[in-house]
């Protein structure tokens, strides 16, 4: 297993490099620069100053070396947009973001295999048909309209929750659950759906399995037989999928941090593209990045964790 | 509730297309006035809203707390909020405005004292003895001196402000100040009054705290204090008891910016946003089919925020417009007037034919501009040898309003053989555009009037500025530079103003040098019971708060 992880961890290091290289690169030849988006009202003279000052004015391949030299040494520059260490700008932002999507995560994880256990144990009853349509629904809907309608629901015509705006956990953690919760479902939705979805194909297939019925036989208690021998063995696909959603939950954060008004790290991110903070951009892609090589690391070791035959062969 | 409902559906739906990159229309309105005392003089109006779908009865609503939250549906674009006066644009100014103070407040045309309480300028127009108000201090309890103010003049200078020339500074005493100014500026004062170069901030944090520090920690001297700075969403302002002037009535201050349109919407609607700055013809639409007219009052500028214009590339040998009689049949091709009535439906926007608006110093009555003839444009065409038409390329930003008026633009020329194609382009890459060059296309933008419109043309399209920007590419003759010249050079406004018109009468009927779109005013909704926030008095959307209040 060791030797496997160390392969994953070099192949990670490539990939981060590719991930940063292109990025820069496109950000650099987009048209304009940080200096123009910053420029306003700014005379082509204080343009070329600003250009000079953040060094836009030097070859890109000098850009990008100098900023690779230094960002593997854990220094990820400045952010003339934000006027400050990108290391000291995005930390908030981060921690706000892997809060939401965390929290997210683990509402779909465990949401998503109830609901998807339940449709695939009752197949074809009125549950089967309701969770299926509901999970259908979730997929489909956009998330920037199930925040809308969420808001409208939730805030407007009850006022349960906050319309917008976020508050820290540690500064008070009641208030942060209230303000949580409209964001939390609004990206937890469209993961419970697809886990459902995958949860019940899963619980089908594995449902009909000769070990299934011989434990049925054995006069197994139906909850043991869904823990034990369903659950377990349905769980490799599902694992797949939450590797995936993890993608999708800090992809979707950009949206949902744009309609609760939460500075989150989707919003930074958005924010540098489009004034051209590149060194704001490379941090938070590359983070982007690392989080989702991890997670697919920790879904092959799961499987291993799930499916001795998967940590044999890996470990010969 | 329903149209609550059907609002946010709306909202949704706007945001659907923002996050597609193009915008919503919209259904209009109708205006009555209700002038307050400050409204007449400043050059606002204040109407309460006449909802021509259906006027809402209902609750006139009541302040949440006693903490007023101001917001815009607009991202943030502020990268600091202290030491703002080098910093290109002024989007922060709203948001700082509770707490840093200008020099001079700026009302519909005149130039009031603040900071500043009273000041007198030598006959040549050169010197400006100024006399700081004595009782003021900053939140940090340092106090409001004339070093600390030539202090930050010095720090805009020396962080390439240039907008102010000024050759040098003395301090007579604690309280008296000489400027002296590099050359004539008869907009000196409105410059300061309306830009951010005009704000002061502590000296003493400066030297106590550092650059940076200042930058995410603004102490000013206004009626509020600064709290907390959560960077693209809030700030918040809390009162400040030791204020030196009338006020802060209320608790606090805490101003949003919203990158979601439909999420303002709502926060208006449900009373957690009580004054939402720049609404546009989307906003006023939503809020006003579910809210009580009471509830949603809009101040409405008189003095426009923006000209729309289209600029043309005369000085290209090569171009079309080269040409003076391409240039007028372009003009003549569009009609504006069914583009601000019935595209715009007449919301927050006015035909104009010249960089100014009716009522106006600077507006020349004897400019007769282009009404719409698509017949002489065709003559006008055939007469230049383009009576076959031509195809031309436009260049424009994303978003609205460019998605809505450009293909109107389109049509109109279409009638007449121009056919005209539409690069649409980021706000980066289009600002590169105009930073260069546009030679071999037109460019459609507005200029703001930042202090007035005479103050914006001056930056840019007189004799020394306009070559370093893609403005070269415009033809505007000799006549024009001179007559611009005089104005720079005149010892009075009025003056200014005199030669002022005279330059566009032969920017606009002589040469068509540009093509005037329409005037964009800017709107601000609110809650009738905050009163006294200063955006009567307040140009270009801004507003003094200090003495902000809910008043039952």
């Amino acid at each position: 297993m060791a030797k496997y992880i160390t392969s994953k961890v070099i192949q990670a290091v490539v990939v981060l490099f590719i991930i940063s290289f292109a990025t820069f690169m496109l950000l650099s030849y987009m048209p304009g620069d940080m200096a123009v988006a910053m420029a306003g009202d700014a005379t082509p003279a204080q343009v070329a100053a600003m250009r000079a000052e953040m060094g836009l004015d030097r070859p890109v391949s000098v850009q990008f070396v100098d900023w690779l030299s230094k960002a593997v040494r854990g220094d990820f520059g400045y952010s003339y947009y934000y006027n400050d260490e990108v290391s000291h700008v995005i930390l908030k932002p981060l921690e706000r973001t892997m809060i939401l999507g965390v929290v997210s995560l683990a509402i779909s994880f465990f949401v998503g295999i109830f609901l998807g256990v339940i449709a695939g144990m009752y197949r074809g009853t009125w549950m089967d048909d309701l969770i299926s349509v509901i999970a259908n629904m979730g997929i489909a809907a956009p998330q920037f309209w199930i925040g809308i309608i969420l808001i409208y629901l939730l805030s407007m015509q009850n006022g349960y929750f906050p319309i917008e705006g976020y508050v820290d956990p540690y500064r008070d953690f009641g208030e942060f659950v209230r303000y949580s919760v409209l964001p939390v479902i609004t990206l937890s939705i469209p993961s419970v759906a697809a886990i459902t979805r995958q949860a019940r194909s899963a619980v089908l297939e594995t449902i009909g399995q000769d070990y299934v019925r011989t434990a049925r036989a054995k006069g197994l208690k139906k909850s043991i037989i869904i823990i034990k021998h369903v659950l377990k063995n349905a769980m490799m696909p599902v694992i797949t999928l939450l590797g995936l959603r993890v993608r999708l939950v800090f992809g979707g954060s950009v949206i949902v941090e744009q309609i609760f008004n939460i500075n989150g790290m989707g919003r930074v991110m958005s924010k540098a593209i489009n004034m051209q903070d590149t060194n704001m951009a490379q941090c938070c892609v590359l983070i982007i990045g690392i989080v989702v090589i991890i997670s697919t690391l920790m879904v092959d070791i799961l499987y291993g964790v799930l499916d001795p035959r998967i940590r044999d062969k890996k470990g010969e | 509730m329903r149209k609550k409902m059907l609002a946010l559906v709306m909202a949704a739906a706007m945001a659907a297309g923002s996050l597609a990159g193009c915008g919503g229309t919209s259904s209009g309105t109708g205006t009555g006035t209700a002038p307050s005392d400050r409204t007449a003089a400043a050059g606002t109006e204040v109407s309460k809203q006449e909802n021509s779908q259906e006027t809402l009865a209902g609750e006139l609503a009541k302040p949440k707390s006693n903490v007023l939250v101001a917001g815009i549906a607009e991202p943030e674009h502020e990268d600091r909020l202290g030491l703002v006066q080098p910093i290109a644009n002024n989007d922060a100014m709203r948001g700082i405005m509770p707490g840093i103070e200008n020099l001079f407040h700026y009302n519909s045309g005149t130039v009031e004292g603040w900071l500043i309480d009273e000041w007198t300028v030598s006959d040549d127009g050169m010197i400006y003895d100024w006399h700081i108000r004595e009782d003021v201090k900053f939140h940090d309890g340092s106090q409001l001196t004339a070093e600390v103010v030539k202090w930050n003049l010095q720090y805009a200078l020396d962080n390439g402000v240039t907008a102010i020339s000024i050759k040098e500074m003395e301090v007579i005493d604690d309280n008296n100040l000489r400027v002296t100014l590099d050359e004539k500026n008869p907009l000196f004062l409105d410059t300061l009054a309306t830009g951010l170069f005009g704000f002061v901030f502590s000296k003493e944090a400066y030297d106590k705290n550092g650059e940076e520090w200042c930058y995410k920690n603004p102490i000013g001297t206004g009626a509020y204090q600064f709290d907390s700075w959560d960077h693209g969403t809030q700030v918040v302002w809390v009162a400040n008891e030791d204020y030196w002037g009338d006020g802060p009535y209320l608790d606090g201050i805490t101003y949003k910016w919203f990158e979601s349109k439909a999420t303002a919407i709502a926060s208006y609607i449900n009373g957690d946003v009580q004054v939402l700055f720049n609404t546009d013809l989307d906003i006023h639409k939503e809020v006003c089919s579910s809210l009580d007219p009471r509830n949603a009052e809009q101040v409405i500028s008189k003095a426009p925020n923006n000209i729309f214009y289209i600029w043309m590339d005369g000085n290209d040998p090569g171009s079309p417009f080269h040409d003076v009689r391409v240039r007028k049949a372009f003009c003549y091709a569009i009609d504006t007037d069914a583009i601000v009535n019935d595209l715009f439906e007449g919301f927050r926007r006015a035909t104009t034919n010249q960089p100014s608006y009716a009522g106006s110093q600077y507006f020349n009555e004897d400019i007769v501009g282009y009404d719409y003839d698509p017949e002489k444009a065709k003559e006008l065409l055939q007469e230049a040898g383009y009576g076959n038409g031509f195809t031309y390329t436009i260049q424009c930003r994303t978003g609205t309003p460019y998605d809505m008026y450009v293909p109107a633009i389109q049509a109109y020329l279409a009638n007449v053989g121009i056919n005209l194609e539409v690069n649409y382009l980021e706000g980066t890459a289009f600002n590169a555009v105009m930073y260069e060059s546009f030679a071999g296309t037109i460019f459609t933008n507005p200029a703001s009037f930042a202090p007035n419109e005479f103050g914006r043309m001056r930056e840019r399209f007189s004799r020394g500025n306009i070559e370093s920007f893609g403005y070269k590419d415009i033809y505007f003759s000799d006549a024009y530079f001179d007559y611009f010249d005089q104005a720079k050079a005149a010892d009075s406004t009025a003056e200014a103003a005199d030669y002022y018109k005279k330059a566009m009468k032969e920017a606009i009927d002589t040469d068509c040098s540009i093509m005037v779109l329409y005037a964009d005013h800017s709107c601000t909704m609110k809650y009738s019971f905050v009163t006294d926030t200063g955006l009567e008095a307040a140009p270009n959307n801004q507003w003094f708060p200090s003495a902000a209040k809910f008043t039952e």
